[in-house]
């Protein structure tokens, strides 16, 4: 490609709107009859777009990979952080979701105690209520026709979990497994 | 069954030119200049296959005698379409203030970056990653910042004249780091002859 310094600012010019309108007009003009006068402007947006990109992210180059992980264990620590500091009765009448979307419990503070109630199932028979230590060791399992239960935070209990059962005993829906620690 | 024969004053080199050399030679051209002025791709597109259209269709009526001047020809056919399409955009967004909606924004002067495949900006990314800083700067601020001569040669240190020289090597060094026929391989630093200015 031999183009002269003339077309060398021709070219920029045009690209960053520097001509008035007769100029582009005439540019233009040279520039579907010159085929080396187009190989000069591709490469010209072909520069100027990688060099924008590159320009765009020298921070992202710049940053090791290690910032990312320990950015997000920070997020994670100050998140917890801010959970763990909400003021208790902020979860009154809060609706707790659990893995799905079916069972919503709605946990209330009721003195000492949480009063724990559900939007009852289309098809269950009865609801199981179980109560889980942190350990993963159970507490309690309850079963009830009924679409509330209440929980004495001194039982030693860390985790509810409300199972809607079929007539057969199946699985219809499940609120998960929720924090009471989180939840009182 | 009746078969027309060309007109005559349609030139054997125009009667071979298919719309595909029609399109090989001048759809890169018209995208360019239709993204400059319309500021998306897909209009673009749109424009040049109604211009490459509309000049294979004047040509097969005999309406270009002179092949010499088919550039100059498509040229103004691609303007007459932007006329067109710049007349009917401009009766619609008439009709979008009426209904109080946002008119379309101007096109910039970046917009011929939707151009380059990202493949291609790869390409051009490795190869500028292999020239000196000097020559990568040099590229950077006169095409990415465009920067005037001037201003180059301040942040250089060295005067204006030289950096066209400097310029026309980085390209070449480009070039030939993108493995382009013909172009000079000068990446080497110790084949290379000292740059003027330094």
């Amino acid at each position: 490609m031999h183009i002269d310094e003339q077309q060398h600012e021709q070219i920029q010019a045009y690209i960053h709107g520097r001509m008035s309108a007769d100029e582009a007009q005439a540019f233009e003009q040279a520039f579907f009859a010159d085929d080396a006068l187009l190989a000069a402007f591709e490469r010209a947006i072909e520069i100027q777009a990688a060099t924008e990109k590159a320009a765009a992210q020298p921070a992202r180059r710049a940053v090791p990979a290690w910032f990312g992980i320990a950015a997000t264990v920070v997020l994670a620590m100050l998140a917890l952080a801010y959970y763990q500091v909400l003021p208790r009765g902020d979860v009154d009448n809060k609706v707790m979701r659990g893995e799905s979307t079916e069972l919503q419990l709605t946990i209330t503070r009721q003195g000492k105690a949480l009063a724990v109630s559900w939007t009852a199932v289309a098809g269950a028979s009865q609801y199981q209520f179980n109560l889980y230590r942190s350990d993963g060791t159970a507490v309690s399992e309850q079963r009830t026709s009924d679409t509330a239960m209440r929980v004495d935070p001194e039982g030693g209990a860390d985790y509810l979990r409300v199972t809607a059962l079929g007539e057969l005993g199946n699985v219809l829906s499940d609120s998960g497994l929720l924090a009471l620690d989180a939840a009182e | 069954m009746r078969v027309e024969e060309p007109p005559k004053h349609f030139t054997p080199s125009a009667s071979r030119l298919t719309a595909e050399v029609l399109a090989a030679r001048f759809q890169r051209r018209l995208l360019i200049f239709a993204v400059h002025h319309l500021g998306n791709r897909q209009d673009a597109e749109d424009l040049a296959q109604e211009t490459l259209a509309r000049v294979l269709a004047a040509m097969q009526k005999g309406a270009l005698a002179d092949p010499e001047a088919l550039p100059a020809f498509v040229y103004q056919t691609a303007r007459n379409v932007m006329k067109e399409r710049f007349r009917k955009a401009g009766r619609e967004t008439r009709a979008m203030t009426r209904y109080q909606h946002e008119p379309a924004s101007e096109p910039g002067p970046d917009n011929l970056a939707v151009l380059v495949s990202s493949e291609r900006g790869r390409e051009l990314r490795a190869a500028l990653a292999t020239l000196a800083a000097d020559d990568r700067n040099l590229l950077q601020w006169l095409y990415g910042q465009d920067l005037d001569a001037a201003e180059v040669a301040a942040r250089l240190n060295i005067a204006a004249g030289n950096v066209r020289v400097r310029k026309h090597r980085a390209l070449a060094r480009l070039a030939a780091a993108l493995g382009e026929r013909g172009a000079r391989h000068e990446t080497n630093p110790a084949e290379r002859q000292p740059d003027p200015g330094k």
